[in-house]
């Protein structure tokens, strides 16, 4: 699925059920091997979130305040309402035994998302909006952003984990 | 930052007349109502000023940005309702936030018959006393930065000016500024509401006493504290 940032960068969003490689993936990951960021889609409930995370991680990439040392690592940190990067990955990134995954590519090339693709054993799911809307992990979500009930009392749990992302660097 | 009355085109500075996606324009930036990355969004951007010393344009702006992100987030933290934060360019000193779609502001809420007011008023003096029990001053409470929405809930907008305190002066000023703004607009009913305003308050809130005896003081002077003697 392509989207596309503010200023027109585009944005290739993948998503695979029952993967049985992750941690073959993961090491290709680090390694730089592979460039994209890989998610947990149980710990994103909209396409939208993940757009907010890939725009503020790539807005701070290219004005060099990044605070990772790649535009896709940013993404998870983005996507994260803690400061400590250690703990961004630890969260949100690979640990060897999800299946169902989120990749994200800013500025995806042809060669890239090949490499990507033949990298990942598993099914590819065409339906990314509804499958993260349906098949998010409310509890985990709540207990990552700290969302107690009274802040649900304001609106949804996408908007109260959309704000923390957004007010992170304020607090 | 005081935004003017939704709607309201201004021609001063001529970019501003027929633009459709406007929706607010004050002394310090403009709010208008865009897509962003494919969702219905309210973006505030604070405009810079020549005649300001270009450093300290850029802190003042940074600051105040700073500080209306820093508010919004504690108001939803303390389950007010307030727009979601959805993301800050500091480099280009843009807020970018949830529409509030078909809502309603409280000025024209107060226009409908004096019988359906009262949940209404209910509502208004239980959130400006929980924002107050949360130390959240709002500085700009008029009738025009509260929002009924569609689903009969009432929500707040435009920190630009708000700030943490907890002194009584403050609370009580920001009522006083509601009061006012109610008498102007709906002098028939302004009594009536205003007393409902102050009796919700008073049971979201529980140090209302002390605020509501300033207020009258406040009333009696006037909302700026004479700087004499």
């Amino acid at each position: 699925m392509l989207r596309r940032l503010l200023d027109g960068t585009s944005v290739e969003l993948m998503m695979y059920s029952d993967v049985k490689n992750s941690s073959s993936i993961k090491s290709k990951l680090m390694s730089g091997e592979l460039e994209c960021a890989v998610l947990d889609k149980h710990l994103v409930m909209d396409v939208f979130q993940v757009m907010v995370a890939a725009q503020m991680a790539y807005q701070r990439y290219t004005t060099g305040k990044a605070a990772c040392r790649t535009m896709h690592a940013e993404v998870l940190y983005s996507l994260s309402a803690m400061k400590s990067i250690s703990n961004v990955f630890a969260t949100f990134g690979l640990d060897g035994n999800q299946r169902e995954l989120l990749i994200v590519v800013i500025n995806p090339h042809k060669t890239s998302i090949e490499k990507i693709q033949s990298s990942i054993d598993g099914k590819e799911v065409s339906d990314i909006e509804r499958s993260l809307r349906t098949g998010y992990d409310e509890a985990r979500i709540r207990e990552i952003y700290k969302i107690s009930d009274t802040e649900l009392q304001a609106g949804s749990i996408l908007d109260a984990a959309l704000s923390r992302m957004a007010s992170k660097s304020f607090l | 930052m005081e935004v003017v009355e939704v709607g309201v085109k201004h021609d001063r500075e001529g970019f501003v007349k027929g633009d459709d996606s406007l929706l607010g324009h004050g002394a310090e930036g403009v709010v208008k109502r865009v897509k962003f990355l494919g969702r219905d969004a309210v973006v505030k951007e604070r405009f810079s000023k020549d005649y300001r010393h270009p450093i300290l344009d850029r802190l003042l702006t940074s600051r105040r940005l700073a500080q209306e992100v820093k508010t919004m987030a504690r108001c939803r933290k303390l389950g007010i309702a307030c727009p979601a934060l959805y993301y800050v360019d500091m480099d280009s000193a843009k807020v970018y936030m949830e529409y509030l779609h078909s809502a309603k502001t409280l000025k024209d809420c107060l226009s409908e018959p004096l019988s359906s007011l009262q949940p209404i008023c209910a509502k208004v003096g239980a959130l400006v006393g929980n924002l107050h029990a949360g130390d959240i001053v709002h500085g700009d409470l008029t009738t025009s930065n509260l929002m009924m929405r569609t689903d009969g809930s009432l929500a707040i907008i435009d920190f630009g000016l708000s700030y943490l305190s907890s002194a009584e002066e403050d609370k009580a000023v920001d009522l006083y500024v509601l009061e006012r703004a109610i008498s102007n607009v709906h002098c028939e009913v302004a009594e009536k509401v205003n007393a409902l305003i102050l009796e919700s308050y008073r049971q979201a809130f529980g140090s209302a006493k002390q605020v509501l005896r300033r207020l009258q003081e406040v009333r009696s002077r006037g909302r700026k504290r004479l700087m004499v003697g």
